[in-house]
């Protein structure tokens, strides 16, 4: 067993039949030894805790660039105007609603970037090729919902 | 006296003071072994810093707990299309390294594969189609594997797709830009060109020759197939696994999910716990007058089926995503050879099969056969390993090869 003994200098004597020896260690020692254990710790709850959460936000591409980021905890709509984008074929609405993002209006011989909808998965990248816009949903939830799919084909 | 020698004397005097109290332990204890907590830092300072080591150790428990997840990034502006990769890493940057070598490697595909651009020092497509009947074009293996594969599958499989009918495909782009159908007796003379003989292929000399001087290749079937092949082989070749690449709708798995779903994610499909779910996209045009009276608008489904796969590859072939209205007819960009117009007879068909390049080949030769051809074909070709089809008839009705079964892997919806 572990016999401890407190000296006059505050010192803690451990004494253990399996090793038969006593060891010194003072307050200084204990402090260190604590201040270890409470770091451990911390970076566990930390890394637990917050560094796989992260904040969902959606990047928006124009032409291969990142134009914005837009955080998806807030509703919001945004335009992009084809003055200021000229490679857009009209100007573009984009809404943020309920943590998940759409084109809602552009210009397109075929209107599949607005015919997808909304998407909060990140997954299901919102495509707007003839626009020259890609919007990526970062650190989104895998395929769930209704949907549960990887990859589409078409 | 200077700041220096100060710290030095008191250093000096500290080193005493700790001597003496280590010998007062030994009087004090003569017959056990001390421990004395000042030999920790010597020790510390021989390991340089234990502490240091066990804050490092501390961090790397915190990041252990730190579980991959699905990353999605974009590669745009190569064949014609953009590419969708997602995968598991642990970190986006990490998976952006890998998505920079997807984009490397196809990017000197396209190059070499494109039939439209001139690319400065690289011989591909169109030099052998500007070359045609003059004089044979050098050319890298990777086009020879190609247009190889490409007339092999012509000869063995089925002719319906050919790579030499570029000349056909060429009247009807320029048609769809234009809004008209392009004129018959300039078809025909594109036919007799099409003879997918005039493609004469050196493998000694790595040479392309194009017999006449009217034919033109056109690899527009298969390419883009093709090449996720090579590049998902070298991704796999490197280590890389557990990803999806979806090309413009032609989609490649590597391997399976790293990490499988929860069983309450996981709905009508149990097999997309393990594997990938792919969703077939309803085939419609998005337009209320060319969507009047077609069955896949009759619910508001997104996918007419879905599928769950590992290590393969599905392919799409439909007009419904790339067509032209002539005259308030839908002509899409799937071109019968035979009548030398554009082909209408499904709404989609999907091929599933583990080689991306022969499933894009086989949902184009599928798009063009009859649904009993297509079955029988399939059939014959049972030898050369898992090739399956679901066909999205005009009807709404989904038609599928014997070994698609509804049940744990496949899942289709009703659109009568």
């Amino acid at each position: 067993m572990l016999n401890m003994i407190l000296n006059r200098k505050g010192e803690v004597s451990l004494k253990t039949p399996l090793l038969g020896t006593n060891f010194f260690i003072n307050i200084y020692d204990m402090v260190y030894i604590l201040f270890i254990i409470i770091i451990s710790i911390s970076l566990i709850v930390f890394g637990k805790f917050f560094i796989d959460k992260g904040s969902n936000r959606a990047i928006v591409r124009y032409n291969g660039k990142e134009i914005m980021a837009l955080d998806l905890r807030k509703n919001q709509t945004v335009f992009l105007l084809k003055k200021d984008y000229p490679l857009l074929l009209g100007d573009m609405e984009i809404e943020v609603k309920e943590g998940k993002i759409a084109v809602v209006k552009e210009k397109s011989p075929y209107n599949y970037c607005s015919l997808m909808g909304f998407t909060g998965e990140s997954t299901r990248p919102i495509i707007c090729q003839p626009n020259k816009i890609t919007i990526t949903v970062e650190n989104g939830k895998e395929s769930s919902g209704n949907n549960q799919v990887d990859a589409e084909v078409r | 006296m200077s700041f220096y020698m100060m710290g030095e004397r008191r250093k000096m005097k500290k080193e005493k003071d700790r001597e003496q109290k280590k010998e007062e332990k030994i009087r004090r204890y003569p017959k056990q072994k001390i421990f004395f907590p000042s030999e920790i830092f010597k020790i510390m300072k021989k390991v340089k810093g234990t502490g240091l080591l066990l804050f490092a150790l501390a961090l790397f428990s915190s990041c252990l707990g730190k579980n991959e997840k699905i990353y999605t990034k974009t590669v745009e502006d190569l064949f014609d299309t953009v590419h969708v990769i997602s995968g598991y890493d642990k970190s986006e940057k990490d998976f952006s390294k890998k998505v920079e070598f997807y984009k490397k490697e196809m990017e000197e595909l396209h190059n070499l594969y494109t039939s439209y651009e001139d690319i400065e020092k690289v011989n591909n497509i169109k030099t052998i189609n500007d070359n045609a009947g003059v004089k044979p074009v050098k050319v890298d293996k990777r086009i020879i594997a190609l247009l190889k594969d490409s007339i092999k599958w012509n000869r063995e499989i089925s002719n319906k797709v050919n790579i030499a009918a570029g000349g056909v495909i060429q009247l009807w782009e320029k048609g769809r830009q234009e809004k008209r159908i392009p004129n018959h007796e300039e078809l025909e003379r594109a036919k007799k060109c099409s003879n997918i003989d005039n493609i004469v292929i050196d493998e000694e000399n790595s040479t392309v020759f194009l017999k006449e001087k009217c034919t033109r290749i056109n690899v527009g079937a298969v390419a883009k197939g093709y090449a996720v092949e090579i590049v998902a082989a070298k991704m796999k070749k490197e280590g890389m696994d557990s990803i999806i690449i979806s090309a413009g709708g032609n989609v490649k798995v590597i391997g399976k999910r790293k990490i499988p779903k929860k069983e309450e994610e996981v709905t009508d499909l149990k097999s997309c716990k393990t594997d990938f779910c792919i969703g077939i996209m309803t085939p419609i045009y998005n337009d209320k007058e060319l969507d009047n009276g077609n069955p896949y608008k009759r619910r508001d489904i997104p996918y007419i089926s879905k599928i769950a796969v590992s290590d393969t590859s599905v392919v799409t072939t439909g007009s419904y995503q790339r067509y032209s209205v002539i005259e308030g007819k839908v002509y899409g960009h799937i071109i019968n050879m035979d009548t030398m117009y554009p082909e209408e007879k499904f709404s989609s068909v999907t091929v599933i099969t583990e080689n991306s390049g022969l499933a894009d080949f086989m949902s184009t030769t599928l798009y063009l056969l009859s649904f009993e051809e297509g079955k029988n074909l399939l059939v014959k070709l049972r030898g050369i390993g898992r090739i399956d089809a679901i066909w999205a008839m005009k009807s709404g009705n989904i038609e599928t090869t014997e070994s698609i079964v509804d049940g744990e892997d496949y899942v289709k919806y009703d659109f009568k």
